[in-house]
């Protein structure tokens, strides 16, 4: 096991799927800034970059590979060092909403010929295979993939996993005078200091940990199973101060939450400047996620999405990617205890079409 | 015939074989940016999607429609409207005393003044969104100010709230009220106003009987203006509202971008039109025959 460099401060850090979250509204915005025809230019959907070349041993590298990808969630040099050293591969970054289980994979469904890659969660990856649309890499011709932990690699078939995380609950010691162990201590202890909860703005977690909750697997298909969760979240909502991607941990710091469902990383960074945050990794269970890399089958350049993607998995790269995002990493670099997973961590999966949108008819609710 | 009206005639009839030509690109523009797209969104509004391969196929059904008689959403369709309303409304009541000000202003004091409102449309929409929530959140400086008048004391918690919401809307929306309330006040020639004191009308009353009815036009642009966008609205409360209370616009957007169901989002789409259009045809009505500003 190799050593992390010392991670930077919490505020620097993008958060995972916040940054998207943000230039996918700004990306929206464009349309009412459309029709306002004033209100200023939102953000654009892509980021691109050019560049270069690279050599194998199958000869040099050409064509563009577009990269369906959560805004900046890559190592800070990785594309450009990639291309530096593949003079004739671009790797053209599309803006990925990843702001739902379904969403990246149905898009790449309604259109797989607009990406080569994309970037998924374990149920997103199960979306694209039921649906026929993985390529899969051939990951004995990928040299850095072996420093994938196997755990890993199970959970993240066909494709190649960059980083995992867990979804448990983080209070303020000082200003929560009841101790929270459990989902259920969580649930019951919301709606005594209201408005000063924050959920995080994700469908799979927040139900999936209302479903552990309750006693039931976070990844049931059982649609009464998912309703109560739903009226289990609805019933503290009226308590609950946000739902949030972004700087749900900080809220922790200032003092503005007193209690979250949020990301462990965040956690661990809030943590190092608040000796007064806690963080529960409830026995019953929490959510979990493994998330990376997957090839859009009928791709033409499978080639360079291979290539990449190994690129990425190199040490140099994997480490700057690990260091500057403060994620709980998938090669078994030293990292916070808290950011390793737990036994009782329940991996999403994918859940089925009828599940998947009974999840999303009950998001729907939750936040109307 | 005289030479004149033979003359007459042949431009009338040059304009009418021109008329065609000279519209087309026009109506090339309009039907492939506005006619198709809408006539695919209610194309889609009546297919059906596969959701195992997310594949639209057109059977003609009107199960999206039926379901947005469901209560979720049909009480965010009404809420989407009350929140477009109310902050027209607001707007309204902010804009004009501001639009007359700047209206009775002079040289470069009224030119600044138009400046300062046309400001903020320099930034965008979602940086301007974001910075209210510093100004609202906790400890911020207008929690600061409400405490030094003596609304409130302790953490006031006015981010994430329905008020905040409201909050955003307005400062967001405001300029496109106070623009066309002042174009609309700026041409009610101010002689009227002292015609009127002469003759010993009250100022309110100078107001309510000179002033207000020769702005009609403008008020009714500037609500328009407003409620439009407005009505669809995701931004102000995905950011400001803490994601807690979805507008119609914020379901529309999650259909397309994260469920994948198009059919639906275009029956969302195609109901939410009517009725913006409904709300068009209404200020039309409502202004008649004053000025054709809808």
């Amino acid at each position: 096991m190799s050593e992390q460099s010392p991670r930077s401060p919490l505020d620097s850090r993008p958060s995972r799927r916040g940054l998207f979250k943000f230039r996918a509204l700004a990306v929206g915005a464009f349309s009412v800034a459309s029709l306002l025809a004033a209100c200023g230019g939102a953000g654009s959907s892509a980021t691109s970059t050019t560049g270069a070349a690279t050599q194998t041993s199958t000869g040099p590298l050409t064509g563009e590979v577009k990269f369906l990808n959560l805004t900046d969630w890559i190592g800070p040099h990785t594309v450009e060092d990639f291309q530096s050293k593949n003079p004739g591969a671009t790797i053209t970054q599309i803006a990925e909403d990843m702001t739902s289980s379904s969403g990246p994979a149905a898009v790449v469904i309604q259109n797989p010929s607009a990406y080569d890659m994309v970037f998924l969660d374990a149920s997103g990856l199960g979306q694209l295979t039921a649906a026929g649309q993985v390529q899969p890499y051939d990951t004995a011709a990928m040299p850095n993939y072996s420093a994938i932990l196997p755990v890993f690699q199970k959970a993240f078939p066909q494709g190649v996993p960059l980083d995992t995380g867990q979804i448990g609950i983080a209070y303020r010691k000082d200003k929560v005078s009841e101790k929270i162990a459990t989902w259920k201590d969580f649930w019951s202890v919301v709606p005594k200091y209201p408005g000063k909860t924050i959920l995080i703005d994700y469908d799979r977690d927040v139900i999936g940990n209302a479903l552990i909750m309750l006693g039931y697997s976070a990844n049931s298909t059982n649609t009464d199973e998912i309703n109560k969760a739903k009226d289990a979240v609805l019933a503290i909502k009226p308590a609950v101060q946000a739902f949030k991607v972004l700087d749900i941990a900080k809220s922790l710091v200032d003092g503005s939450a007193y209690m979250t469902m949020g990301y462990d990383f965040e956690t661990a960074a809030a943590m190092e400047k608040n000796p007064n945050i806690a963080w529960v990794a409830p026995p019953e269970g929490l959510v979990a996620y493994v998330e990376g890399w997957v090839a859009v089958k009928g791709t033409q350049h499978m080639d360079i999405a291979q290539s990449f993607t190994d690129f990425q998995h190199s040490p140099d790269q994997y480490k700057s990617f690990v260091d500057t995002m403060g994620v709980p990493n998938v090669q078994g670099l030293k990292q916070p205890p808290i950011m390793d997973p737990v036994p009782q961590a329940q991996f999403l999966q994918y859940l089925g079409p009828e599940a998947t949108q009974a999840v999303a008819d009950a998001w729907t609710q939750i936040k109307s | 015939m005289t030479d004149s009206s033979s003359a007459g005639a042949a431009r009338q009839r040059a304009g009418r074989t021109l008329r065609w030509p000279l519209a087309a690109p026009t109506l090339i523009v309009w039907a492939t940016l506005f006619a198709v797209p809408v006539a695919l969104l209610i194309l889609f509004s009546f297919g059906r999607i596969d959701p195992s391969t997310y594949k639209v196929s057109f059977g003609w059904t009107f199960s999206n429609y039926s379901k947005l008689l469901e209560p979720v959403y049909a009480s965010m369709l009404v809420r989407s409207l009350l929140i477009a309303v109310a902050s027209a409304f607001i707007c309204l009541l902010v804009g004009f005393p501001t639009a007359y000000f700047i209206s009775r202003c002079q040289g470069r004091l009224q030119q600044l003044l138009l400046l300062a409102v046309i400001i903020p449309f320099w930034v965008s929409f979602i940086v301007r969104t974001y910075a209210w929530v510093s100004l609202l959140r906790n400890g911020g400086p207008v929690e600061a100010l409400l405490r030094g008048l003596h609304i409130g004391s302790g953490a006031l918690d006015i981010l994430y709230t329905p008020g905040s919401v409201m909050v955003g809307m307005v400062v967001n929306y405001l300029p496109l009220m106070i623009l066309p309330l002042f174009v609309a006040l700026e041409r009610v020639d101010p002689s009227l106003e002292f015609a009127a004191a002469d003759l010993g009308t009250p100022p309110r009353r100078v107001l309510t009987r000179v002033v207000l009815p020769l702005s009609v036009p403008g008020v009714v642009a500037g609500v328009v203006l407003v409620a439009i966008p407005a009505a669809g609205e995701y931004v102000v409360p995905a950011i400001l509202g803490g994601g807690k209370t979805s507008m119609f616009g914020n379901v529309i957007f999650d259909q397309f971008t994260k469920t994948g169901n198009y059919p639906f989002g275009a029956a969302l789409a195609v109901v939410f039109i009517a009725f913006l259009m409904l709300a068009l045809v209404l200020a039309r009505v409502a202004i008649g025959s004053r000025e054709d500003v809808v």
